[in-house]
């Protein structure tokens, strides 16, 4: 992610213009082995690798999840979802960053015609978002590394 | 001596920062889970972004600001490579 994608001026730039931006380690104790992804290349990850151990997560102020990215993204995929985020915060939230009228089906069926839309190739992508429905929203303080990483599951 | 050289030498490039360890800073918002600050590491990441100095920070900026939070959620301590 450091790498690619963060490195794409065009992801840099929608997300410093659309986003406050925080990382948050909910598991500090644990330890990894160094170069974990050694030899793994800088181009050659396959989306979602990595999804029990980083995600991006997009969430309300209070901390309401829309949308979860588990694992490494390529830049293509995480600027069509960042339109994709964009469009859903203006279909379930008012000005005031609160769930409007309605917000329940507007959520469920935008991840559901977003999952509908994606092509082949990009399953994984598609199994987050059809997991991801408005009964399972959830606060960001109840996410761990198991959910987001059970999000790209096959079914 | 010429130890003592070095750690000039570092001190002016303004390094530092490299010597911050990646160990969670106190957080302002006890409810929050995980933390966030300005550690080298993380603004190295992605240097043009500017990273909240804790979840409270970025909360509270979004909600003046009206956006969204978006979380780089971390699960342990990866080395800087594999982030």
């Amino acid at each position: 992610m450091r790498t690619v994608s963060f490195l794409d001026p065009e992801v840099r730039a929608r997300v410093a213009e659309r986003f406050e931006c925080a990382w948050i380690n909910i598991d500090p104790q644990r330890r990894y082995p160094p170069g974990l992804y050694k030899g793994q290349g800088r181009l050659h990850l396959r989306n979602a690798t990595g999804a029990d151990n980083i995600a991006l997560i997009f969430a309300t102020p209070d901390r309401k999840v829309l949308h979860v990215l588990p694992g490494y993204w390529d830049p293509r995929t995480i600027l069509a979802e960042l339109d994709f985020v964009q469009a859903l915060r203006d279909a379930v939230l008012d000005d005031r960053t609160r769930f409007k009228a309605g917000a329940p089906e507007a959520f469920d069926r935008m991840h559901r015609d977003r999952a509908n839309s994606l092509g082949a190739g990009s399953e994984i992508l598609r199994n987050v978002h059809r997991r991801l429905t408005w009964e399972a929203l959830r606060r960001l303080d109840d996410w761990t590394r198991a959910d987001a990483a059970a999000l790209v599951v096959n079914d | 001596m010429k130890k003592f050289g070095i750690l000039a030498a570092a001190l002016l490039l303004g390094a530092p920062a490299a010597f911050a360890q990646c160990t969670p800073q106190p957080v302002e918002d006890s409810a929050s889970p995980g933390e966030s600050g300005p550690l080298a590491k993380w603004d190295r990441y992605v240097e043009t972004f500017t990273w909240s100095a804790s979840v409270l920070q970025a909360r509270q900026a979004a909600a003046r600001n009206r956006k969204l939070v978006l979380y780089f959620m971390i699960s342990g301590n990866l080395d800087e490579e594999s982030c």
